[in-house]
């Protein structure tokens, strides 16, 4: 910038300062005016969606949510919420047998018993077992099936 | 999912914004009441966290979590407030009147900007309201807390060790377990609007502490276009702490640029409880912060060498709640987290510097995060630069500079973090959100900074003020349209529905498919031994069934006319059996 341009202060002239201010903010409203007019509609037709989808949900599915891709049979949780007390502990054992409907992420079984089961502690030495494809014979001498849905995963009871 | 968890939620958020109501009026009051509703985001923030922040207090000190222990709190903040206000020489304003300050610009605009606000938050709450529980971080461990201070009353020693994110605040629990509370249940599906009220507070604050400052377009333009950014309409609503800590860090961002032009002392105050509360929020708040906080001393600093003692005296007070929770995790030898590589370790790994700096550019630029956001925030401070609004720009630039390295920082000093912006492996989306958010506060007042340098070429002030006059009833009327518009297009749809274990059991009332339920169960074992029983009184198609609420039922399906299936009940309950008719 030539010396003519520049102001007393030292720094750019008034007027190339004024013109960049008036560019700036210009620019910037002009931009985000189209953009907000564009998204909004977008924003509103993708959470009318998700609404409707989480509508068309059955109580069970939404209650387990992200539990859907983890746990391969809902009715293990129930069965455990049916027969384990409040105030009661349990463990949950995965193990190498095939479970029907096991998926990668069948692994986390134990985190999401942790939040659907509570106020059930989780216990290392717990009477009640959650099992997914684990050997009943292995965790001890006396276990009888509470119930099993004969695809791998089953709730024992632990007597001995 | 039903009604009365949802009036539950509303008088919790009632009673925070009650109790912030007391922490405004200690801190600086208000001339009308038409303030008061003006800064009710504030308010209702400034309840959420000095409310949040003293739960976490009582907690840590073993006081036991509860519905009187949150009305004690949050009553006891009301109470202090009224009379700190008394003392600090604050007068109740008028029934009536009193003295208003004009909102700034056209109320037209201000009338389109609200509009366009509300509808939006309109369909984020018709998305809340039914959504299940997929957010990983809130089923691993953010609800898991929430519930086991519900459950415990207090910090359950075997859940806060053994859950992940140990070291995390429980600021987030506790708000979460108050929920709970007021729902009179842990329904997590419920919860989702207790993040909507938060989300409805930050809007409204922005626009509540800026409605009078900035021109109505430089305010409404930037609030929109965070809050329309694809990372606040998927995760607005999400029960995770990330944009709570976003709005607390944004929040006290934007009352710590106020001070800067203004130097008033609320402002300060309300930005240093801002700041504490996101110290106690999330680990990253206590980094965020500190940026914050270096960022406003770089830039008071600009001009009058004294302003740091103020500032750090608000860093001394902010960080002594956090020091009260470390001391908790301490003492009970639980880790206080930290980066894996350790705090310094990242020297270590100076190979990952530039691509996890590349990253969290690619995530602020790219666009499919934060929309035009970040590169406009650029330009915003380039043009105060321009206008010589210096100490803003500094505040603004040094923020962005240094909160962009610490988001760098926080995924080179975890090794293990593969670079990628997948949310699931790699938290820079979610980190980068305490970056931008606040922009939705510093933008506009960057803008309107250099607006004002050009003010002797802009309309006469009084002018300015006849137009908002003539327009009120027009701006009204849009608000009001676009306030009914969604729910009554959403209405032409069906009633709303709240979804109940009732729903999985509907009484039959017409012809169609109809069923003799003879008995429902928790557990599939008393349905079997029933099952038996009722083949064996002669219903051979007796079936067990999943009534699609988690219970189990034995039925015999098959009916497809009314009197058909009562002349069924009619024999079951001949045979001494409790039956009903079911459609389905």
């Amino acid at each position: 910038m030539s010396e003519a341009k520049r102001d007393p202060a030292g720094g750019a002239s008034p007027s190339w300062r004024r013109s960049s201010t008036r560019v700036g903010i210009a620019v910037s409203l002009l931009v985000m005016a189209v953009t907000v007019l564009v998204q909004l509609p977008r924003a509103l037709k993708n959470l009318g969606d998700r609404a409707t989808r989480s509508s068309s949900f059955t109580y069970e599915d939404r209650a387990f949510a992200a539990g859907n891709s983890i746990i391969p049979d809902k009715q293990l949780l129930y069965e455990a919420k049916a027969w384990i007390p409040a105030r009661g502990s349990y463990r949950v054992e995965v193990g190498p047998r095939p479970v029907t409907g096991a998926m990668p992420l069948t692994r986390y079984a134990g985190l999401f018993a942790t939040y659907y089961l509570m106020p059930r502690r989780p216990s290392p030495d717990a009477r009640w077992a959650l099992c997914l494809g684990c050997d009943p014979g292995s965790l001890a001498s006396h276990v009888t099936t509470l119930w099993s849905d004969h695809n791998g995963s089953s709730l024992l009871r632990i007597d001995g | 999912m039903t009604l009365v968890a949802i009036a539950g939620l509303v008088a919790l958020n009632l009673l925070l914004l009650a109790a912030g109501s007391g922490v405004l009026w200690a801190t600086c009051g208000w001339d009308s009441w038409l303030e008061l509703a003006r800064l009710a985001g504030v308010a209702y923030l400034a309840g959420v966290a000095t409310v949040g922040v003293l739960l976490v207090l009582e907690l840590t000190a073993g006081i036991p979590f509860g519905l009187t222990a949150i009305l004690v709190t949050a009553l006891a903040v009301l109470a202090v407030g009224i009379v700190l206000g008394r003392a600090f020489g604050r007068r109740r304003p008028p029934r009536r009147g009193g003295t208003a300050t004009a909102l700034s610009g056209p109320a037209l605009v201000h009338g389109v900007g609200i509009a366009l606000a509300v509808l939006y938050l309109e369909a984020q709450f018709r998305a809340a309201r039914l959504a299940g529980l997929y957010e990983w971080d809130a089923m691993a461990f953010w609800v898991p807390k929430a519930k086991a201070i519900y459950y415990f009353g207090g910090l359950d020693q075997q859940f806060f060790s053994s859950l992940p994110g140990p070291s995390y605040p429980p600021l987030v629990p506790a708000l979460d377990a108050s929920a709970f509370t007021f729902m009179g249940a842990t329904d997590p599906i419920t919860l989702h609007l207790m993040f909507w009220f938060l989300l409805v507070g930050y809007l409204a604050a922005v626009a509540g502490l800026l409605a009078t400052r900035v021109r109505s377009l430089a305010l409404w333009l930037p609030l929109l276009l965070v809050a329309l950014s694809p990372v606040l309409i998927d995760h607005g609503v999400a029960s995770l702490a990330d944009l709570l800590l976003d709005y607390f860090i944004g929040l006290a961002a934007l009352l710590f640029a106020l001070w800067l032009l203004e130097k008033r002392r609320w402002q300060l105050t309300l930005g240093g409880i801002f700041m504490t509360s996101a110290f106690l929020t999330k680990r990253e708040g206590l980094l965020l912060g500190a940026v914050l906080l270096a960022s406003l001393a770089i830039a008071a600093c600009w001009k009058r060498r004294r302003d740091w003692r103020a500032v750090v005296l608000v860093a001394a007070l902010a960080v002594v709640a956090p020091l009260i929770w470390r001391v908790w995790l301490n003492a009970r030898g639980i880790s206080t987290g930290g980066p894996e590589a350790g705090y310094l370790g990242s020297i270590h790994h100076l190979d990952r510097v530039w691509p996890c700096l590349k990253l969290t550019l690619r995530v602020l630029f790219a666009g499919d995060s934060w929309l035009i956001a970040p590169p406009l925030f650029v330009v915003a401070i380039g043009t105060a630069l321009a206008a010589r609004v210096r100490e803003l720009a500094l505040l603004a630039g040094s923020f962005f500079v240094l909160a962009t390295l610490a988001c760098a920082w926080v995924i080179v000093s975890f090794p293990s973090m593969p670079i990628t912006t997948n949310a699931s492996a790699n938290p820079i989306v979610r980190l980068s959100g305490g970056l931008v958010v606040p922009m939705a506060g510093l933008m506009p007042l960057l803008l309107d900074a250099a607006w004002r340098t050009l003010e002797g070429q802009a309309r006469p002030a009084a002018r300015r003020r006849l137009v908002a006059l003539r327009s009120r009833p027009l701006a009204w009327g849009i608000v009001a349209v676009a306030t009914l518009a969604y729910p009554l297009a959403a209405l032409a749809g069906g009633a709303p529905r709240f979804p109940s274990l009732r729903d999985c059991a509907r009484p039959a009332t017409h012809d169609g498919k109809i069923q003799l339920v003879l008995a429902t169960f928790d557990s599939s074992v008393p349905a079997d031994a029933m099952l038996a029983r009722v083949r064996k009184l002669g219903f051979v198609q007796a079936q067990v069934f999943g009534d699609g609420c988690g219970r189990v039922k034995v039925a015999v399906p098959g009916y497809t006319t009314l009197a058909g299936a009562r002349d069924a009940l009619a024999e079951a309950e001949g045979a001494g059996l409790h039956a009903e008719l079911q459609q389905g």
